[in-house]
């Protein structure tokens, strides 16, 4: 039996730490361009990606240094003792140019809409990953600021903290909380938004009046507002401490910050245990939405199988989308797309649990991301570019 | 020299699992029936060890040689066979001569899994489809009844075919619950099969709702009988008791491909099964009707799956998200 469970609530919260900067740092590069060649010096915060898509975000380094080399996924820094490029003065930015200023500092702008409703995301969006809480009362000044900042662009009539149950939380000026039962998937996107506002709001999808940020992204428009530099970190649970963590960091950095060697097969996730990514390899670097590393050995759980479904149907009355994954699975296995897609596909909103529970170890979630992809191909979408695998 | 780099596992999240595995699905079925197995020895003696060695020997036996024939790696190793031969025989007369176990037991995984290609894709729980073959095939071998005449035991089920309701005033429903009855070898063992039933539901291998709704639409469709004639039809604990019900309840009808998967249409399921116990055991030409209902409901399965809440966000297809930037 495994210690993993689906309790938000379990874990002892860290005090937010700075992390000692690497020698060298891998930029991921996911929707962006790099616009900068290799050999130029950089001070801190020169914007080294543009975007190439709305709702993808400008890179800038987080250190200052020399662009050792450019790959079709990451740019690769060497650090040096350099400065750091002139803030910009945050508060004299007017409301209406509030958004572009934002996103110029590689903050998303997809949010920055008008809505009825903000929506405060504090439920830990997967068990362990305790960020949320942990920049809620260590840096509860700068998670302010940025909700002042959302605010002037989104203009709600009101604002909710949804908070998991059980969990003292103090909520900011004219903002009421809401307690969510502390069970993974609770924390995900379209679960907060289905228990504030009634919406399912499927993947890829905007709900109706309302806006969702959470609490890192409220920091990070913060630390925006505060220094008048670019964002160029992320906060993440690491042990039971949270770091911030300058993106672009290798994660063989990271771990040795930890005193922590890797062995052969084991799995670094990048990200929480149900939802996260692995890394590739040690050399990695940190993505700008990672909230967790944690290291899985090889024999920590049964192997994942080539296996045909045995019909237990563990992985449908776990579903919170309500679909049949046994059935998608089954059709992506056999490239019957289509029919995948009459399975409902898309209301999928890959929590993952289906994998957990699987008795088979079937790669549920995996068919389910092949036969998506598969089907936006279909759709006439171009192939979307990789992630940050070196 | 650099030191090598740590060969990393990469793979798709979940990277966590909940530790229920296939091999431990099976061990606990089989931990489950361990207890019959014993109760039927202590009953049956010899006869009973001599027809479930034999049928589960052939069922791995077969299966083995399904993979071979098929140019794969063997399977068998998961302990499915093993838990579909001792499931067979349960549901045979001590009696039963070697043939039939043989034929029976490489039916049930040749005919009723194998075919379908493996663990999960039959459509038919498997020991009742050797059952249903051996049982149309040749009647008379497996007929406890007829084959068990040297047994003390009665054959309630048996007996009320033939002498009706009159014939249960010398029955004492706590001997049935002992096993004091002829039936299928392990199926009449009703206190260890419960005792196995309630160990799969407390280690959640499965469901409480197949089992109960199995259970109760046996007993509510015989109290009607029973409430509409109490002279021409027998009392509704009497059913649950005799024959095969509990073990139908728990371990047959509760097989997963071949059972629904969400609540209401399991309890459909279960009630729909448990009614068709009864009125084949009213009107027909079988004393117990427990095999016979199940697969009928098996054959439901795929209508009752139909019943499903509508996904998240709607019922329209939508578009596909393959990751934001």
């Amino acid at each position: 039996m495994t210690t993993f469970n689906f309790n938000l609530l379990s874990r002892e919260i860290g005090t937010v730490d700075r992390i000692a900067p690497p020698p060298r740092l891998r930029i991921p590069l996911s929707c962006q361009t790099p616009v900068v060649d290799a050999g130029v010096e950089l001070l801190a915060g020169d914007k080294v990606g543009r975007a190439l898509k709305p709702e993808s975000t400008d890179l800038h380094t987080p250190l200052p240094g020399k662009v050792i080399d450019i790959r079709p996924e990451s740019i690769l820094i060497e650090t040096t003792s350099g400065g750091t490029v002139k803030p910009i003065d945050a508060s004299s930015v007017g409301d209406s140019s509030l958004v572009d200023f934002l996103a110029d500092m590689g903050i998303c702008p997809t949010p920055f809409v008008k809505a009825g409703t903000i929506i405060i995301n504090a439920v830990p969006t997967e068990p362990g990953i305790t960020v949320f809480d942990a920049l809620l009362r260590d840096y509860r000044k700068t998670v302010k600021q940025g909700l002042d900042a959302a605010k002037r662009i989104i203009r709600p009539s009101r604002i909710i903290l949804a908070a998991p149950r059980g969990d003292m939380v103090n909520t900011f000026n004219g903002c009421s909380v809401t307690h969510l039962p502390p069970v993974y998937p609770n924390g995900l996107d379209a679960m907060v938004i289905k228990a504030i506002t009634g919406q399912e709001v499927r993947l890829g999808e905007m709900p109706r009046d309302a806006i969702l940020l959470n609490v890192l992204d409220l920091y990070l428009i913060g630390r925006v507002m505060e220094t008048g530099l670019p964002a160029t970190e992320t906060v993440m649970t690491v042990g039971n401490k949270n770091l911030r963590v300058p993106i672009g960091m290798p994660v063989r950095f990271l771990l040795d910050q930890f005193g922590y060697t890797p062995r052969h097969g084991d799995r670094i996730v990048l990200g929480g245990l149900m939802q996260g990514l692995t890394a590739g390899n040690i050399k990695q670097g940190v993505h700008p939405k990672t909230m967790a590393l944690n290291v899985v050995s090889q024999d920590r759980y049964p192997p994942v199988e080539d296996r045909f479904c045995m019909g237990c149907g563990e992985c449908v009355r776990h579903c919170p989308a309500r679909i049949l994954p046994n059935m998608i699975s089954r059709a992506a296995e056999f490239k019957l797309f289509d029919r995948a897609e009459q399975y409902y596909i898309n209301a999928c909103i890959e929590c993952g649990i289906c994998g957990y529970v699987c008795k088979t170890r079937r790669p549920i979630l995996q068919y389910i991301r092949f036969a998506k992809q598969e089907l936006a191909l279909l759709k006439g979408a171009c192939e979307v570019e990789a992630g940050g695998e070196t | 020299m650099k030191p090598i780099e740590p060969l990393l596992t990469v793979s798709a999240p979940p990277h966590a699992h909940c530790g229920h595995t296939i091999k431990q699905h099976m061990r606990d079925q089989l931990i489950a029936l361990l207890p019959a197995a014993a109760a039927a020895m202590t009953v049956f003696g010899f006869d009973a060890v001599r027809v479930m060695a034999l049928s589960c020997s052939v069922a791995v036996a077969s299966e083995a040689a399904c993979w071979k024939l098929r140019k794969c790696d063997p399977q068998v190793d998961d302990m499915h066979a093993l838990i579909i031969g001792l499931l067979f025989a349960f549901l045979l007369p001590p009696s039963a001569p070697w043939w039939l176990v043989i034929v029976g037991g490489s039916a049930s995984v040749v005919a009723g899994k194998m075919f379908f290609g493996g663990l999960g894709g039959y459509p038919l729980c498997p020991p009742l489809v050797g059952w249903a073959i051996c049982r149309i095939s040749w009647g008379a071998a497996m007929d406890t009844n007829a084959t068990m005449l040297n047994s003390t035991l009665p054959a309630p089920l048996h007996e009320l075919k033939n002498i009706g309701v009159p014939w249960l005033q010398n029955v004492d429903m706590s001997s049935l619950l002992l096993g004091q009855q002829l039936g299928g070898l392990g199926a009449v063992q009703i206190l260890p099969i419960l005792a196995g039933g309630l160990y799969l539901l407390a280690r959640r291998t499965i469901r409480p709702t197949i089992p109960l709704a199995f259970l109760a639409g046996v007993y509510l469709t015989a109290l009607i009988f029973r409430f509409v004639d109490p002279h021409a039809h027998a009392p509704a604990l009497f059913h649950l008791l005799a024959g095969s019900v509990v073990l139908g309840a728990f371990f047959l009808a509760t097989e997963g491909s071949t059972s629904p998967m969400g609540l209401i249409s399991s309890i459909i399921y279960g009630l729909l099964g448990g009614a068709m116990v009864i009125i084949i055991r009213v009107y027909g030409i079988y004393p117990d009707g427990v095999p016979f209902a199940i697969l009928l409901v098996n054959l439901f399965t795929p209508l009752f799956d139909r019943i499903r809440p509508k996904p998240f966000g709607g019922s329209r297809l939508g578009e596909p998200y393959v990751g934001g930037c």
